[in-house]
């Protein structure tokens, strides 16, 4: 289908006021669709990792371009969801409808992010409220890295209590963006953009984003090296540029590791092959030299 | 139906073949009992990690098994030689490290991170992300 064609499609659907159930070669309208949604229910999520498997099952509501979700075990993250226009697919993508199914007994379209020959992603959304109920990511060899399942769902408007909105982030932008030097991050990282620099959250890291319009990851940069307390066990693996400490959360990696001339801690929710790549393409790991650390053993 | 039983642990596990994955993730999509068996199997899962870690009875590592002997040697000129040299060494290297480190917690990654990723369709909808603890209502 021509560009033109969709966009004339999603005006007459405009137009026409057609409701969560387009069938358009665009992720754009689903997104909207859900960033708009309002919902809650319990949702698993299962990673496949080459350290075991890692599971959540949380509850999640959803209002008011709000987002509250729990875990078991009480912690409770609040974010604000909505589809920016600054969002780009990224060109080795194409998105295609693959059908209409049933989910929790309600009806579904099925739309796959595609990669080649590869389905990369499975996204399944709610046809009537637009929420996405399932999603299914996959490695480069076909395998699943994570899958995600609706096990209730319920598309009453939640209450969202206010307490909770009081700790509620703002999003990008709200960041120091624009103090620090841009020109430190490369503009492109194995199919990923730089979207995004910013500093923080301690002084001298400053952080580049990178997104594909599909996954996406931050580069967390010092000159010295970066400790983070929870991955003090986190286990080392080798890999092709050298050894990393790398733990795995459901729907999300962290990669540490400390090269020659500082830290860096990578977070995002690439599947495996991605996560090499953007590797490969960052600084490799290594020691400090003799006169680096005797100078900041001087200076600091 | 038949439901998945045992098949739905090995899911959690990650010990099943990428066709019991899919009938697995099938199945789940319409059986009401096989959703709430997954649900608790979470949840058990979830109480198994926070359970407290046990201290060892006091004695059990220090008892008679383990015998220590010391090792004495005699210290000699070249010995001494030797040592003053690994302690101006040791010296210089304390003095250049320990290695300053920046330290960031994994909640601050995660928030700036999940800040900017309200983009990304994988964690913006469906997919959730490690909840990020608030100092409000049962966070951490
Ligand atoms: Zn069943």
């Amino acid at each position: 289908m021509t560009r033109g064609a969709v966009v004339f499609l999603l005006l007459v659907g405009m137009v026409m006021g057609a409701g969560p159930a387009l069938a358009l070669d665009d992720l754009t309208p689903y997104l909207e669709q859900q960033s708009a949604a309002e919902f809650s229910g319990e949702e698993s999520i299962v990673c496949y990792t080459p350290d075991g498997t890692v599971s959540e099952l949380t509850v999640v509501r959803q209002a008011d371009g709000v987002r509250v979700v729990e875990d078991g075990e009480g912690a409770i993250g609040v974010t604000r969801v909505y589809h920016g226009d600054n969002w780009v697919l990224g060109d080795q993508y194409r998105v295609e409808v693959s059908g209409r199914d049933r989910f929790l007994s309600r009806p579904v379209t099925v739309v796959d992010v595609v990669e080649g020959d590869l389905v990369r992603v499975g996204l399944f959304f709610d046809q009537s409220s637009g929420a996405l109920l399932a999603s299914d990511v996959h490695n480069a060899d076909g395998s699943t890295y994570c899958s995600s399942r609706f096990l209730s769902f319920d598309p009453k408007r939640p209450v969202i209590p206010d307490d909770l909105l009081a700790g509620l982030t703002t999003g990008p932008g709200s960041s120091e963006a624009g103090v620090v030097d841009a020109d430190a991050f490369p503009t492109e990282i194995a199919g990923f953009s730089l979207t995004e620099v910013y500093e923080g959250p301690a002084a001298g890291v400053t952080n580049g984003y990178y997104a594909d319009g599909i996954f996406s990851f931050t580069v967390f940069v010092s000159e010295r090296a970066i400790e983070v307390p929870e991955l003090v066990d986190a286990p080392v693996v080798k890999m092709r540029r050298g050894e990393y400490q790398r733990q795995f959360y459901p729907g999300q990696v962290i990669f540490a590791w400390q090269t020659r001339s500082g830290g860096i801690v990578l977070v995002g929710d690439l599947p495996l092959d991605l996560q090499e790549d953007v590797l490969e393409a960052l600084p490799a790991p290594g020691k400090p030299n003799f006169f680096v650390r005797f100078w900041r053993g001087l200076f600091g | 139906m038949t439901h998945l039983g045992e098949l739905l642990s090995a899911y959690l596990d990650g010990e099943v073949t990428e066709d019991e994955r899919k009938l697995v993730t099938s199945h789940i999509t319409d059986c009401g009992t096989c959703q709430a068996e997954l649900a608790d199997l979470h949840l058990a899962r979830s109480a198994l990690r926070s359970l407290p870690v046990l201290d060892l009875p006091a004695g059990l590592l220090d008892g008679e098994a383990s015998v220590v002997i010391p090792l004495v040697r005699r210290p000699r000129v070249w010995i001494a030689a030797a040592a003053a040299t690994v302690a101006v060494f040791v010296g210089v290297a304390t003095f250049v490290a320990p290695e300053p480190t920046v330290p960031i917690t994994f909640n601050e990654i995660s928030l700036e991170h999940n800040n900017r990723s309200q983009l990304d369709p994988l964690l913006t909808p469906g997919k959730a992300v490690p909840p990020v603890s608030l100092p409000i209502g049962g966070a951490e």
